[in-house]
């Protein structure tokens, strides 16, 4: 029996990483009530998968960030497919250069995700401009890549606490 | 303890790294598939958006609420440290208003006994939905929101999203409980306006930038700064003359609306429920908007 409950529990806190981008992704649709923060909502889901892929790569599947990217699109009301496209491949970048990331400290950690970020920004916007044949205001989209770097050390925390409690027992591949 | 058993353990490294990259490029190229299909089924997109809202809308809904609440004691922080330039701001106010309030009687009373020379019908009445805002931060290429009305409110698509001080948006996807307001700042959005000095109409088209650009006018129409928008009621989804925006810019040709709403801060909207079978005239309905002189 307590094999059993051990077993659910383990299935269960292996689920973290993909639950947690989701109570992210609808956080980031919070109506906050501040002026226009949702042009520049910080990207949450993005900082989600960035993390898990890099540290729990085993937990956060590539069929996971397609679906955290799916989720945000349909609720999110953007283009469709466009943050399934820009997870996917933020997936495959922290699993193929987790190395990097594993051993080094938070800053290098941060410097890669200012680079993701930037890189995603920049890629969506271009993708949204071509879709709509038109140059959209780059402002907002400066606003969210500034204020998703302030808030990421924070993000980042959060999900390390997640993980240093509930996942360390859960063995890595 | 033990390794992760399975189907895994089984497959040869290579042959497993090769399933990765060919599955990869499967939910890639699906990604793709998807940004097209978004293009070009937009029906099955909206029904599959409205599906997915409805799941979600009573937790944004339960989370939604605590989050007005502390918005609401900050707003009343704010009044209790504004509250003498706002008292300011309200007696003055409230002088130029008793003056349109005669204004207003007056009007009314004209209005009136010109209806019965005309033997015109009774006003069209509306009926409202009000629906509390309940996700809104979705990023930097789209200006919409969810509220938590749906089709079982009586909300259909193509119906208009009033906010306090005018037009904020149209209803653009209709679930059970839940419904998404596309902003009339969204890039996607096209209001048929008028100007409403002189009735010329117009297209106010949404860039994602604050201010609406004024498109399709007739060229001998004129604007000027601080001329009021209406909508026109073309297309027939709502009544003509709900207060849209006053002209801001005339810079470059192009000329830009400042929106009445506020549209970074939207808590409740008012769906507005607009039969167009009982339209009986094809007459304006004023709806708050100033009174204009008629010579």
């Amino acid at each position: 029996m307590s094999a059993l409950l051990g077993q659910a529990s383990r299935r269960a806190r292996a689920l973290l990483p993909l639950l947690s981008s989701l109570v992210l992704v609808l956080i980031g649709l919070l109506p906050l009530g501040l002026p226009h923060f949702g042009a520049v909502a910080p990207a949450l889901a993005l900082m989600a998968v960035f993390y898990w892929s890099i540290f729990r790569a085993d937990l956060m599947t590539m069929l996971g960030a397609a679906l955290i990217g799916l989720f945000l699109d349909l609720l999110g009301g953007g283009p469709l497919g466009l943050n399934t496209l820009i997870l996917l491949l933020v997936h495959a970048l922290g699993v193929s250069q987790r190395r990097i990331f594993l051993g080094s400290s938070f800053l290098v950690n941060w410097s890669g995700f200012a680079l993701v970020a930037t890189v995603t920004a920049a890629g969506g916007w271009a993708v949204v401009c071509l879709l709509h044949w038109t140059l959209l205001p780059v402002l907002p989209l400066i606003g969210q890549w500034g204020l998703s770097l302030a808030i990421y050390p924070a993000i980042y925390w959060l999900l390390s606490r997640l993980e240093r409690r509930y996942l360390r027992s859960l063995a890595p591949i | 303890m033990t390794r992760r058993s399975g189907r895994s353990a089984w497959i040869a490294a290579p042959f497993r790294l090769l399933l990765q990259r060919f599955a990869f490029l499967l939910l890639l190229g699906a990604a793709i598939g998807l940004i097209l299909l978004g293009r070009i089924d937009r029906p099955l997109v909206e029904r599959t958006r409205a599906f997915v809202a409805d799941i979600v809308e009573p937790v944004l809904s339960a989370i939604a609420q605590p989050v007005a609440a502390i918005n609401a004691m900050v707003g009343w922080v704010e009044d209790i440290l504004y509250v003498h330039e706002e008292n300011f701001r309200l007696r003055t106010e409230n002088a130029r208003l008793l003056q349109w309030q005669e204004v207003a009687r007056r009007l009314e009373q004209d209005n009136a006994s010109l209806r019965r020379l005309l033997a015109a019908g009774p006003d069209i009445s509306q009926t409202f939905v009000t629906g509390r805002v309940i996700a809104d931060g979705a990023g930097s290429y789209v200006r919409s929101v969810l509220v938590n009305v749906g089709a079982q409110d009586g909300v259909k698509k193509g119906q208009a999203a009033i906010g306090p001080g005018g037009y904020a948006g149209r209803v653009a996807e209709v679930g059970q409980r839940a419904a998404r307001i596309l902003l009339l700042t969204d890039l996607n959005s096209r209001l048929p306006v008028m100007l409403q000095d002189g009735g010329h109409r117009a297209v106010l088209t949404g860039d994602n930038s604050p201010f609406p650009k004024l498109e399709y006018l007739p060229g001998h129409a004129k604007l000027a700064i601080g001329q009021h928008v209406v909508t026109s009621g073309d297309g027939g989804q709502f009544p003509a003359g709900i207060p849209v925006g006053e002209v801001i810019s005339l810079a470059d040709g192009a000329a830009r609306v400042r929106p009445f709403v506020d549209i970074g801060r939207l808590d409740f909207l008012r769906i507005m429920q607009f039969d167009e079978t009982r339209l009986e005239t094809d007459e304006p309905v004023l709806l708050a908007s100033p009174p204009q002189q008629q010579r």
